[in-house]
């Protein structure tokens, strides 16, 4: 029993069918050589250009030792953007299309009419597309031990910008990955797995350049959250960087480790779940899965920042993390709650509120689910409040957490709405995402303009869904009203839907096919 | 043994296959049979786990579709009515990825790759890149690929589509050497001469509703309701038609060529004796009078069309 799981396990990490075949044919022919023989060239012709511009400033008078050393720190720092930037692009790039190439050529069924589980054939595709990056990531490793050898750089620098960017890359990989087994043609694939890319280099940017310019000096050297070395923009500020927990320094490139392989999990078991038939294991996985991430998710996100909040407003702090994290749930909303008849039975109406569905991945857990991931947030921010403070955020919290109630149980009831009347579980996922996106995002501006004394109570902020989210000041009363109101607009929705859903339009024809067709 | 247990499968509004239920034994070749749309490639999908079933299940020596599907996968070799090619693959390389996966241990690989080469006629093609064989060898080297686990049953959706001739016969060939290796065989088609030779039992799908099954013959038997008579005539082969027509045991008369009749009749063999005797007492000179042997086409075609009125 043991045994052979462990056969199994090690056998879908090596030699792997799928990546077996898939390396036989990248290796094929002098394509990747002539890839890789450019890739070096540039890397050495950059270094070149920068070692000649050195040597030439170097003719007006001798340059210090101390000098040389910083620029040769500005070329191995401009090494690592280039090999940050070479991860963005190639990553998503090699993987976005390996599954829906597959689809497409219909070899899918082949792989899948074999005893293969999803995990097996998208470890395999994982890692062959995975260790092409890494191949590109380690033909550079020459350039930058020589920034090494002359001082630029520490190779304890080295191996954790490299560790951080084989695991930025694992998560790129991942994301790519699910994003092109749901896709239905590669050039969707690739421009979407490109714009997940983008937001995600953006967001950590954003986030790391935060955490990391928060002291106030530009290069902060020591303890950071390990959020910042998420971004491939900022290794240089972050590499060496440590976190405290339970008062051990470790290192971040470690935690992000951890990470990325988590994600890379989560992904796969996404992704396995879209391939498999409805109630599998993977989808039974991935819900469990989802509903832990989150807790920890929220919880370490505020535990690790918590504590710079002054005892006073604990409670908005806590509600913050909470709501505005769960806000990220957003971007799997419409596969929760939208249900269609176009694809595979899974994704059929199977009810309107069960919880059962919530577990085994149908649309009628829709709701059920929405709310265990709630919760799962909810508590994450109270056990983080209380692990960072040793004090809990007080009672109020609790219209913050009935503003969330109602905030998704609108999202639910809209998604269920625009299900029963819109053509297919695509058309209506993207209409939900879009709408959803449209209500908060238009307001604001709209608001802007006609009324400039900002959110305070009673002007017309109080009709936008996220004003209570500000926290500049507690907003109980609008909290609670708004998540009074949201869940009466959500459940309205989900009824109609329902209604739409008994009396259906006549849909489609039964099939009344041509007459026998015979060749002789 | 296969089961399969009134299968059936909706998609949206629509009844692609509707309660279709049948079962076969080691060594039986099925020809399913269908016009395009019928549900032959919906049903055969169902069996090879790779569609749920909206209601019924199947079972292939015990193991449900439903309940364990790892364990039907390794008992059945599919081969869908699409290539499924990869590029820049030999075939060697391609026949050992699907023995990979299909858990051949790494040792018995190679001769299990020979030995499905030689038995598909593809030894010399073997370090090929599958993109640059023939049409004919691509399909059969997609079958090769269904041998190397040595499953119970073979699901070949439409497999002779797009062959020329010879290339269909050599199919047609291997198939029926399958059948005798004591394999049970589904072989789907929209072309009836194609599976009328070499399948010992026949479904005949339309609409997503199995409207026969059974042994050739005893099908063929069952629907036959008229005999077909063909006639030769030396001359006045219309005269004897207009005389045929009166005769009440004869359905229809339609003339074939100058001097050939076909007549559609219903008669006992005494009534076909009795119209022979008259044809020539009235002095028509018959040179050749005989019954045709009814064939699945003919069946096929009463069958569908009669689900069609
Ligand atoms: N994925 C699908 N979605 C909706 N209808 C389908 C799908 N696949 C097949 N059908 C319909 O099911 C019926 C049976 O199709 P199929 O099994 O492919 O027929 P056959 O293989 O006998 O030609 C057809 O009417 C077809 O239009
Ligand atoms: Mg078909």
């Amino acid at each position: 029993m043991t045994h052979s799981w462990l056969r199994r396990t090690v056998g879908t990490y090596f030699g792997n069918a799928t990546a077996v075949r898939d390396y036989r044919a990248q290796l094929r022919g002098n394509r990747s050589f002539v890839l890789w023989a450019v890739y070096l060239a540039l890397m050495i012709g950059y270094a070149m250009i920068f070692y000649t511009s050195t040597q030439r400033s170097g003719y007006e008078e001798t340059i210090s030792v101390a000098d040389l050393q910083s620029r040769l720190r500005t070329f191995y720092e401009s090494i690592i953007y280039f090999l940050g930037a070479m991860i963005l692009l190639v990553a998503p790039g090699l993987t976005a299309t390996t599954i829906v190439n597959e689809r497409h050529r219909r070899s899918l069924d082949l792989v899948f009419s074999a005893p293969v589980t999803p995990k097996y054939y998208l470890v395999g595709k994982m890692l062959s597309s995975y260790r092409y990056t890494w191949m590109l990531l380690a033909l550079s490793f020459p350039v930058t031990a020589v920034c090494v050898v002359l001082g630029g750089a520490s190779f304890g620098d080295v191996f954790a910008v490299y560790a951080l960017l084989s695991f930025q890359a694992l998560i790129l990989t991942s994301v790519a990955l699910v994003v092109s087994t749901q896709a239905t043609n590669a050039v969707g694939a690739i421009s979407l797995s490109y714009l997940f890319t983008f937001v995600y280099a953006l967001l950590t940017s954003l986030l790391a350049g935060g955490l990391v310019f928060a002291g106030g000096m530009g290069r902060q050297v020591g303890e950071m959250s390990f959020l910042a070395t998420l971004s491939p923009f900022l290794l240089p500020f972050t590499s060496d960087s440590f976190s405290m927990l339970f008062g051990i320094e470790v290192p971040n490139w470690l935690l992000t480790g951890v990470a990325a392989v988590l994600f890379c999990k989560i992904a796969l078991l996404g992704a396995g779940s879209v391939l498999a038939p409805s109630g599998s294991k993977e989808t039974i996985g991935l819900r469990l899965h989802g509903v832990a991430y989150t807790f920890l998710a929220v919880f370490l996100v505020a535990s690790s920042t918590v504590n710079t909040a002054s005892a006073g407003d604990l409670h908005r702090v806590t509600a913050a993390y909470f709501t505005w994290m769960m806000l990220l749930v957003l971007f799997v909303a419409p596969a929760i709650v939208c249900f269609g008849w176009d694809r595979e039975r899974k994704y059929w109406p199977d009810g309107f509120v069960t919880f059962r569905g919530a577990i085994i991945g149908r649309p009628s857990g829709g709701f059920a689910y929405l709310m265990l991931l709630l919760g799962a947030g909810f508590l994450g921010a109270i056990v983080a409040t209380r692990a960072a403070t040793g004090l809990w955020p007080g009672t109020g919290v609790v219209p913050y957490l009935v503003w969330s109630i109602g905030f998704w149980t609108a999202i639910w009831g809209a998604g269920r709405w625009i299900s029963a009347i819109a053509s297919g579980f695509r058309t209506a996922q993207v209409l939900l995402f879009v709408l959803v996106l449209m209500a908060l995002w238009l307001p604001p501006m709209f608001f802007g303009m006609i009324s400039d004394e900002g959110a305070t109570p009673g002007s017309i902020w109080s009709l936008y869904p996220l004003t209570p989210l500000f926290f500049d000041r507690d907003r109980f009363v609008l909290a609670v009203v708004q998540g009074i109101v949201l869940s009466a607009f959500g459940w309205g929705l989900a009824f109609l839907g329902e209604r739409a859903l008994k009396n259906p339009k006549p849909r489609r024809i039964r099939f009344t096919g041509p007459p026998p067709v015979l060749r002789s | 043994m296969l089961e399969v247990k009134g299968l059936s499968k909706d998609y949206g509004g629509l009844r692609a296959v509707d309660d279709v239920k049948f079962a076969l034994q080691p060594g039986d070749v099925f020809g399913f049979i269908g016009s395009n749309g019928a549900g032959k490639t919906t049903t055969i999908r169902m069996l090879a786990t790779l569609l749920e079933p909206t209601e019924g299940t199947a079972s292939l020596n015990g193991c449900d579709i439903l309940d364990d599907p790892m364990g039907v996968r390794r008992q059945i070799g599919y081969m869908p009515d699409f290539f499924g090619l990869y590029d820049d693959v030999k075939v060697w390389e391609y026949l050992d990825f699907f023995a990979t996966i299909y858990s051949v241990p790494g040792r018995q690989r190679p001769k299990v790759i020979d030995d499905v080469l030689e038995l598909t006629n593809l030894t010399g093609k073997k370090e090929a890149f599958v993109q640059t064989l023939s049409r004919g060898m691509q399909q059969r080297l997609c079958l090769a690929r269904c041998l190397v686990h040595d499953p119970t049953l073979l699901l070949l959706d439409e497999p002779a589509s797009g062959l020329d001739p010879r290339a269909r016969a050599e199919l047609k060939e291997l198939i029926a050497e399958l059948g005798r290796m004591g394999k049970i065989v589904i072989v789907s088609s929209h072309i009836l001469p194609e599976l009328a030779g070499f399948c010992n039992t026949v479904g005949i799908i339309e609409r997503g509703e199995l409207l026969a099954f059974g042994p050739v013959d005893q099908i063929v038997r069952q629907v036959q309701v008229a005999r077909i008579l063909e006639a030769r005539i030396l001359d006045r082969a219309g005269e004897a038609a207009s005389m045929l027509c009166g005769v009440p045991s004869v359905a229809s008369v339609a003339p074939i060529d100058e001097q050939k009749l076909r007549i559609e009749f219903h008669g006992s063999l005494d009534e076909q004796a009795d119209l022979l005797s008259r044809l020539i007492a009235t002095g028509f000179r018959v040179v050749d009078f005989r019954e045709l042997e009814a064939n699945l086409e003919d069946v096929f075609l009463k069958l569908t069309t009669g689900a069609v009125n």
